[in-house]
């Protein structure tokens, strides 16, 4: 057997001296008989484990030998990451310094604020480091540094003090960010990720600025809080026609994101017959949601009414009917939180069961009475949430273009919803390919505390019950946990990475709540980490990419995709559709350029006259960005109305299609 | 602001494991201006239960560690926090309160017997204390434990066998530190015999460490085991650490002539007498090989180099018992005669500055037709201070009385002397030279057949050099 010496000398052997190129950079070899987590943090932003002879990032555990040869590599463009003490390490100027510190909470220099605790302290040696080196990472008491490097040549040195931990983030969240920082350039992007918009949150945020920042985030659509425009406000109408706008004009679509049975605050206080009642009969006003009685058929009515005027009064690509269930996760446990218990839902149970739900509570605490309640209470939210699909499909005939999407708590994974919240993904599911819907599984929160490889088990669930897998979708939620989670409350760096990793690995679509809870550092990467490769292989002069949704690859030139002049390509990234497709270098960019596109590509051509072809398909409109000012459009052959979204977004029809379009 | 910390602490107690909630008490405290209740309540959320609010609490800790009281109000608010009292009885360990510690881990052990810190803490505090019995039912706890580092630690103690536990490897080095810091908790408080089994412990644990063995040189010299203190400082001073080296070496050479197994020594006395009117010259060469105290040495004596193969008893309260069998060459003549002495000799010292010194040596000598001799040398004066700028000059200021007797009643070995004397010189941890000067008048105590006057005078200069390795 090798040691791991041996390991790394025959590395140096073998490929250490070749000249990486950048793809040879996406490759990591990890040093050692005990990988430990580095393949699990390398790999959440794509990185792909190789053989020491094709890979660019060496990871070198503690007792890493030295060798010159390493430096020189190191010049040459490799990128060594080493951890803890070792004769390498030392020959790069990370050496143990005598004293010893306890390790438990981390300073991290993009984030000072940001408590950072390891839930198992460590004592560690203070280390000297090289002069110049950058400290990305100290222990937050004494100082010392954890994690730090510098640049050298064309590749770079990440010293990091200790094991990053089982899972790859206990104790360093940024470890991808402090790589990057250092210049190593995830492999791939992806552009299908979704986000919701609180508007409570960013009520004075500028969408000029932020819609290209959430386009580049990856982000394809925005769900926004639309309860907050329920009412018409010439104000807030305003700036929310200034935010679809804006949106449109980066790439990104715009989602009205319902959370009935609550409304609106104004509708509250408007009617309060209305409101729901608690188990003790008390006006369900519960955390932030004001919850209204929809069994009613006047409370109903007017808010169907209002939903309607709302979708019609903005420009929005598609509706999110998210939780339209009844509270709370406490299930009967808490009768101040369980509802409904309104007046319709009491009488309609006594027809059937003869007798008052509410006595549940009471007179009635038999696990059989419970029983009966629990089951038509999930039968009566069923029935909403597909009256509800039903009359929002109705509004298609006004808006053919609209998504829709039914946001439903995870009950498979977690069965206790269905009791708890009246949810029943079992019943919805089959109606799915009748409304044409995307489900989007809500990760429930009693569930967020445990890993990210909870995903692929919640999609296996799904994906065995949905005749529409296609139309799968998961609902990450990124926010302080309530659990006692490590090394961060909310999830950040590997640890959010790792979850859109195996998320999109495991759903064609994810969704992020919500983009203001999203660290700032943690957004360039969110691409990166959401681009699912099935196969990437370097042949002859360019790549072979395999990918089940389409995706980005980093290149600055222009391309032949399966010896093709490829359209769809900014100045940063060339993007391709699903499938297996070969790309190498071009001479000279097309005509015109598809800048970037928000639907899922099925193929692209440079048509001639200045003109690109794209055959897509799309759950709402597609947003095609366009490198010159269009002038026609043609949609499978025929002349259709160009409609756009500032000068150089197209908007294209929802469906399977062919579009042609043509620049001036 | 009181009523809000009114709740939290209601809130609190409803649900201890909201470790949170204790921080924000101790916020609403401080700002309340209420620092000790504040102080308590910040000081039980930062031991013990979720490591945020921990972490949460340092922050509005004050930086230095806390008093042993804060750690008492702390348990008073949060009686149940054993990490806190666990820290406590440690503290009150290092503080040498002893018994304090133990009833406090008496009670972590008690309220937390999953503990297996604090049974494995109470548990070498009463192997300490010799109390097997108690002490083996705690220890089995840490043993039988998931945490394998903690088992190997009992396992050090009790000089079991380490075990690689739950596939974790074992971790000796951490291990040494935790048994070193008990055996310096016990040197500390005078457990001499709990120190050196800790001491041994962690030598065991961790060679590479010096600073054990120095450790051990000077719990065994405090116990008087001087032989066992000889030798460990023998290995400490091979330390890398300067200090270490420094402070072994120093000691060591200070035992080694009692010790050291193989032992060079030479000294070289010439006395000029006015008396005789002549030069005397003594030297001695000797090697000891300190076989279970049986020396073997040849020397010079006298006009003849005398190999021999002798013993000596060790020194004991001053008195030494001697003998030797060999052979003496005249480097005269050359003649070679046989030569059997053996002796005894008392030494001592009493008193400083002003001091009394006395010297007896009873002397058979075969070659002197079976003689035996009796010398004795008194001394009585004042030792002055030493000069600095001089290297530690030493000098004494003394008077003389001295007698000396023999079985075969010889003229020149019976006489008796008194007279001023003055001595001064350099002694260092390996040699020593010393010049004598001594006017004596004396008076011989056998007339019969005498050729000498019967009172005399004597002036002597002696020169002592002395050196051993």
């Amino acid at each position: 057997m090798a040691t791991n010496t041996e390991l790394v000398r025959r590395a140096c052997l073998l490929g250490l001296l070749a000249v990486p190129s950048a793809w040879s950079q996406s490759g990591f070899a990890v040093l050692s008989h005990e990988p430990g987590s580095w393949p699990a943090i390398l790999a959440s932003v794509g990185f792909e484990p190789r053989p020491p002879a094709e890979a660019g990032i060496f990871v070198l555990r503690p007792g890493s030998s030295g060798s010159p040869q390493w430096d020189e590599r190191v010049r040459q463009g490799a990128f060594l990451i080493l951890e803890g003490e070792s004769s390498l390490a030392g020959s790069f100027g990370f050496r143990p310094g005598e004293e010893r510190i306890r390790a438990a909470s981390v300073e991290e220099a993009r984030l000072p604020e940001l408590s950072i605790v390891w839930q198992k302290p460590l004592e560690l040696p203070r280390f000297e480091l090289p002069a110049g080196a950058r400290i990305f990472a100290r222990e937050r008491w004494t100082g010392a540094p954890l994690l730090a490097g510098f640049p050298r040549g064309q590749g770079a040195v990440l010293w990091v003090a200790a094991d990053p931990g089982e899972r790859g983030y206990e104790r360093f969240p940024y470890l991808i960010h402090a790589l990057r920082d250092l210049g190593l350039d995830p492999p791939f992007r992806s552009a299908r990720l979704w986000a919701f918009f609180d508007y409570g949150h960013r009520a004075r945020v500028d969408p000029e600025y932020f819609a290209p920042r959430w386009r580049s985030a990856g982000i394809a659509a925005l769900h926004v809080s639309a309860w907050h425009f329920f009412e018409p406000d010439p104000e807030r109408d305003a700036y929310l026609r200034q935010l679809i706008e804006a949106c449109h004009r980066h790439g990104v679509l715009v989602y009205a994101w319902l959370e009935l049975p609550h409304v609106s605050e104004e509708f509250w206080r408007r009617r309060p017959e209305c409101r729901e009642k608690t188990a003790l009969l008390q006006d369900a006003h519960l955390d932030w949601r004001k919850l209204i009685n929809l069994l009613d058929r006047d409370c109903s009515g007017a808010v169907q009414s209002g939903v309607k005027d709302l979708i019609i009064r903005f420009d929005w690509d598609g509706v999110n009917l998210a939780e339209l269930y009844f509270e709370s996760l406490r299930g009967l446990e808490a009768p101040a939180r369980f509802t409904p218990m309104n007046g319709r839902f009491r009488e309609l149970f006594r027809r059937q069961a003869g007798f008052d739900p509410i006595e549940i509570f009471g007179a009635r605490r038999d696990p059989e009475s419970a029983r009966k309640v629990l089951e038509f209470r999930a039968e009566t939210a069923a029935r909403l949430q597909e009256e509800w699909l039903a009359a929002l499909d109705l509004l298609r005939r006004a808006k053919p273009h609209l998504d829709l999407v039914l946001t439903h708590i995870d009950d498979r994974f977690d069965a206790r919803m269905k009791d708890a919240l009246g949810a029943d993904s079992a019943r919805m599911l089959p109606l799915a390919q009748r409304y044409d819907f995307t489900f989007l599984v809500e990760d429930p929160a009693t569930v967020w505390h445990l890993g990210p490889s909870r995903y692929t088990e919640i999609a296996r669930r799904y994906q065995r019950s949905s005749s529409s897998a296609g139309r799968l979708g998961i609902d990450i939620n990124i926010v302080e946990r309530y659990q006692d989670v490590y090394p961060t409350r909310q999830q950040t760096g590997t640890e959010l990475l790792q979850q859109i990793r195996h998320a999109a690995s495991a759903f064609p679509r994810v969704a992020l709540y919500f983009e203001k809870s999203i660290l700032a550092p943690d957004l360039p990467l969110l691409s990166p980490a959401a681009a699912v490769v099935g196969k990437a292989e370097r042949l002859r002069n360019g790549l072979l990419v395999d990918s089940p949704h389409g995706v980005g690859v980093p290149s600055t030139g222009p391309v032949l995709v399966n010896g093709k002049p490829w359209p769809v390509a900014d100045e940063s990234v060339v993007w391709l559709p699903a499938g297996s497709h070969y790309i190498e270098a071009a001479r000279a960019w097309p005509p015109v350029r598809v800048l970037d596109f928000n639907g899922e590509l099925l193929s692209a051509a440079v048509s001639g006259g200045g003109a690109v072809a794209l055959t897509y398909k799309s759950s709402s409109r597609a947003l095609a960005r366009i490198s010159r000012k269009p002038a026609r459009l043609l949609i499978n052959g025929m002349e259709a109305v160009l409609e756009t979204a500032g000068p150089g977004a197209v908007l294209l029809p929802r469906g399977a299609n062919v579009a042609v379009i043509r620049a001036e | 602001m009181a009523l809000a910390a009114e709740h939290f602490e209601k809130a609190w107690r409803l649900k201890p494991e909201r470790r949170r909630v204790l921080v924000d008490l101790g916020r609403a405290l401080q700002a309340l201006g209420r620092p000790e209740e504040a102080m308590a309540a910040l000081l039980a959320a930062s031991r013990g239960g979720e490591a945020h609010a921990a972490e949460a609490a340092r922050r509005f800790l004050p930086a230095r560690y806390p008093y042993v009281y804060e750690f008492r109000q702390a348990l008073a608010l949060d009686p149940g926090n054993v990490e806190l009292r666990r820290e406590l009885a440690f503290l009150l360990l290092q503080m040498d309160l002893r018994d304090e510690a133990e009833a406090e881990l008496q009670i972590v052990t008690g309220t937390a017997p999953d503990d297996q810190l604090g049974a494995a803490q109470l548990g070498f505090l009463y192997l300490a204390r010799n109390v097997a019995a108690a002490a083996m039912p705690l220890l089995d706890r840490a043993l039988k434990g998931p945490d394998a580092e903690l088992a190997n630690r009992v396992r050090a103690v009790l000089r079991q066998p380490q075990l690689a536990g739950s596939g974790l490897p074992a971790q000796p080095l951490a291990e040494a530190f935790e048994v070193k810091l008990m055996a310096e908790r016990s040197y500390s408080a005078g457990y001499l015999k709990d120190a050196l089994r800790y001491l041994h412990a962690a030598r065991r644990l961790d060679p590479s460490d010096f600073t054990v063995p120095l450790k051990l040189g000077w719990t065994y010299n405090i116990l008087r085991q001087d032989r066992d203190a000889f030798e460990w400082f023998g290995v400490a001073r091979r330390s890398p650490d300067r200090l270490v080296a420094q402070e072994a070496a120093g000691a060591w050479r200070n035992l080694r002539p009692e010790h050291a197994p193989v032992r060079f020594s030479a000294w070289f006395l010439p006395v000029y007498s006015s008396r005789w009117r002549d030069v005397f010259s003594y030297g001695q060469l000797r090697t000891e090989w300190n076989w279970r105290r049986l020396p073997v040495r040849p020397y010079l004596s006298e006009n003849s180099v005398v190999l021999a193969v002798g013993a000596a008893s060790r020194t004991w309260q001053g008195l030494t018992f001697w003998g030797e069998a060999g052979s003496a060459v005249s480097y005269l003549d050359r003649r070679v005669l046989p030569d059997y002495r053996g002796g005894v000799a008392l030494w001592r010292t009493f008193g400083h500055p002003i001091f009394f010194e006395t010297v007896y040596d009873g002397v058979y000598v075969s070659r002197l037709g079976d003689n035996l001799l009796l010398y004795a040398q008194n001394r009585a004066g004042y030792n002055l201070p030493p000069v600095r700028g001089l290297a530690n000059l030493q000098s004494r200021l003394y008077w003389n009385g001295n007698l000396t007797v023999d079985s075969r009643r010889e003229p020149w070995a019976n006489a008796f002397e008194t007279g001023p004397g003055f001595r001064f010189g350099w002694v260092g941890p390996s040699y020593s030279f010393l010049l004598s000067v001594d006017y004596l008048r004396g008076r011989y105590t056998v007339g019969r057949g005498n050729p000498f006057p019967p009172r005399f005078s004597d002036l002597r200069v002696s020169l002592w050099y002395g050196y051993q390795y």
